[in-house]
């Protein structure tokens, strides 16, 4: 697996060299596009829409769209006059209590690991971020944005959480029917309270599975049965190349 | 320190100098078996697996056929040291084995698990239950117990032990359409991470990892399509330019490959020693490492008559360096 980014960790005055993997495995099924006549890919284009004609990507600058048809072009030049200060590093600014971050801030989760050299300071900012109970909260650049994130000691390492910024996360109140009211009764209550502790267990998220997907999965194995390429040489292979060998070997022998 | 330190170390495969054929005392023969280099980890007590390559990267996950089966290999818990191969028409297939090492949707592992299965073929033993880590004991003494340990079937075995001509066993081998031969000295101990002489493999061919720096546009056939790639060598951390490789490549790879290539192009490279190009050269990130056959290395330090054999993803850019080879 290759690392989805490589960086490093400024805490205090050490700078800590890491690698960041994703904690999610995308499961989904995707499917290519193709000619049903013919099979072939369905390939996309880009076209301008003023004169017809297919453009490359060094004819493409971005356009923010102001009103409809109205933009302000940025070129390349434009970006690079407003550099990504932490592209490479992520620079801790405070730590916090993880009770005071609310889940619906958490956008992505990945896994943090030292690069070379920095194994002790990884273990030791690990190690005193369990103890002391906090989390710590830094900003890193990537892919043309600069992201909020969090570190946390997870397991056997540090968890890094992309966080979304306060104006991303919308207020509730915005949506219509949010602070619903409804007269009940304290017996109804006491009754969906009862069904509710009925219901409780301890969670196991294994027991919960993706069944659509699993019956996609299957679909796609039975249109495959019939194409099936039967690989009846496995260990036999090896065997019959270490026989051969053997004989030839064996050849020699006899001859003197 | 727990007891189950044993199945999460990492360990760092022998490796071995390349040398001409030869039969000698004190030294043993086997087939060089050319897949995916693979430490296993098999716990039979609680039922699970680990399989590292030679980066240390956990690649388990890739051939869930092989759980089941070196399961069934080692009688107790267990560390081999091996080779993940996948066969076709009786001979290890590099393209096939290709397929199974650049998937990583989970699904599609599945099917290709049942689709074209690998076999595991171990050679080494470093580990386990009665002796504790095996490192410090000679070669026999390891291989012996291999064989005490393990019980062949259908998708996992013993690489066997030839013990006299190795001249003669390396001309089979290669009539067979086989790389070469191992030569293992007896006596040796398991030096992890090493390039020693107590390891050679005796093969014909000259063959090289380069990292993949950039590509040329093809023409004909090839047009739309990446021609050559451009390669180089990792050298005290500098890239310096190997030379370009334009033929060994399947119309399949070209392009797969193509779109991974897209994805990964820059504007430049720092490459040293490079060629006047007359055609335009698409950089791109150097994430990508393959082997190639050469005829021989040029005054200049450049691939002569270079053809792609596969990529090297359990290679890291570190270890494309050029004096690697010989």
């Amino acid at each position: 697996m290759r690392a989805t980014w490589k960086g490093s960790i400024s805490f205090g005055l050490v700078s800590i060299p890491v690698k960041m993997y994703p904690a999610a495995i995308k499961r989904e099924i995707s499917f290519k596009l193709l000619h049903a006549a013919d099979g072939g890919r369905i390939k996309y284009k880009k076209v301008c829409e003023k004169c017809g004609k297919e453009v490359s990507k060094n004819e493409i600058v971005r356009g923010y769209e102001i009103s409809k048809n109205e933009y302000v072009i940025l070129t390349d030049e434009d970006f690079e006059k407003i550099p990504l200060k932490s592209v490479k590093n992520v620079e801790i600014k405070q730590f916090f209590d993880p009770s005071e971050l609310n889940v619906i801030y958490y956008s992505g989760f990945y896994y943090l690991v030292p690069d070379k050299g920095g194994e002790k300071a990884y273990c030791l900012l690990r190690e005193a971020m369990r103890e002391t109970g906090s989390m710590a909260l830094g900003k890193m650049g990537m892919r043309g944005r600069e992201y909020l994130i969090a570190l946390k000691a997870f397991d056997g390492g540090i968890l890094l959480s992309q966080l979304y910024y306060v104006d991303e996360i919308r207020n509730p109140a915005e949506i219509p029917g949010w602070n619903a009211k409804a007269d009940f009764n304290e017996e109804e209550l006491e009754l969906a309270k009862q069904l509710i502790l009925a219901m409780k267990k301890p969670l196991r998220l294994e027991a919960y599975r993706d069944e659509y997907r699993e019956a996609l999965m299957k679909l796609i194995e039975a249109k495959l049965a019939g194409r099936e390429v039967t690989v009846a040489e496995e260990a036999e292979a090896v065997e019959s190349i270490m026989d051969a060998l053997k004989a030839s070997l064996s050849a020699v022998k006899s001859e003197h | 320190m727990a007891s189950d330190d044993w199945f999460s170390a990492k360990i760092k495969p022998m490796l071995a100098k390349k040398s001409e054929p030869f039969s000698r005392e004190g030294w043993f023969y086997e087939v060089k078996w050319d897949g995916t280099r693979c430490i296993a980890f098999v716990d039979v007590e609680r039922e699970r697996v680990r399989l590292q390559n030679r980066r240390l990267m956990e690649i388990s996950y890739r051939y869930p056929e092989l759980t089941s089966s070196l399961l069934e290999f080692a009688s107790s818990n267990a560390v081999f040291d091996g080779e993940i191969i996948v066969f076709s028409g009786g001979k290890p297939s590099f393209q096939l084995l290709q397929q199974r090492e650049h998937v990583d949707d989970r699904m599609r592992i599945e099917i290709l698990s049942r689709k074209i299965p690998a076999v595991y073929i171990a050679f080494d033993l470093l580990y386990d239950d009665d002796s504790g880590w095996l490192f410090d004991s000679p070669i026999e003494e390891r291989r012996e117990k291999l064989g005490g340990v393990a019980r062949k079937n259908r998708r996992c075995v013993i690489s066997e032990v030839f013990t006299e001509d190795g001249i003669k066993l390396y001309e089979s081998a290669v009539k067979m359409g086989l790389e070469g031969i191992m030569a293992k000295k007896f006596g040796s101990k398991y030096l992890a991470g090493k390039r020693s002489d107590l390891w050679l493999k005796l093969k014909k061919k000259n063959t090289a990892d380069c990292v993949i720096v950039g590509w040329l546009e093809g023409e004909g056939e090839r047009a739309g399509k990446f021609g050559s790639l451009v390669l180089a060598f990792y050298d005290n951390g500098e890239l310096v330019h190997a030379g370009q490789v334009g033929t060994g490549f399947t119309k399949e790879f070209i392009d797969w490959f193509y779109e991974k290539l897209r994805n990964i192009e820059v504007e430049r490279l720092e490459v040293k020693n490079l060629p006047e190009f007359r055609r335009k050269v698409h950089w791109v990130k150097p994430v990508y490492v393959c082997e190639v056959e050469f005829l021989e290395m040029t005054k200049d330090e450049k691939l002569r008559a270079p053809v792609f054999v596969r990529l090297r993803s359990d290679k890291s850019m570190e270890e494309c360096t050029p004096r690697d080879f010989v």
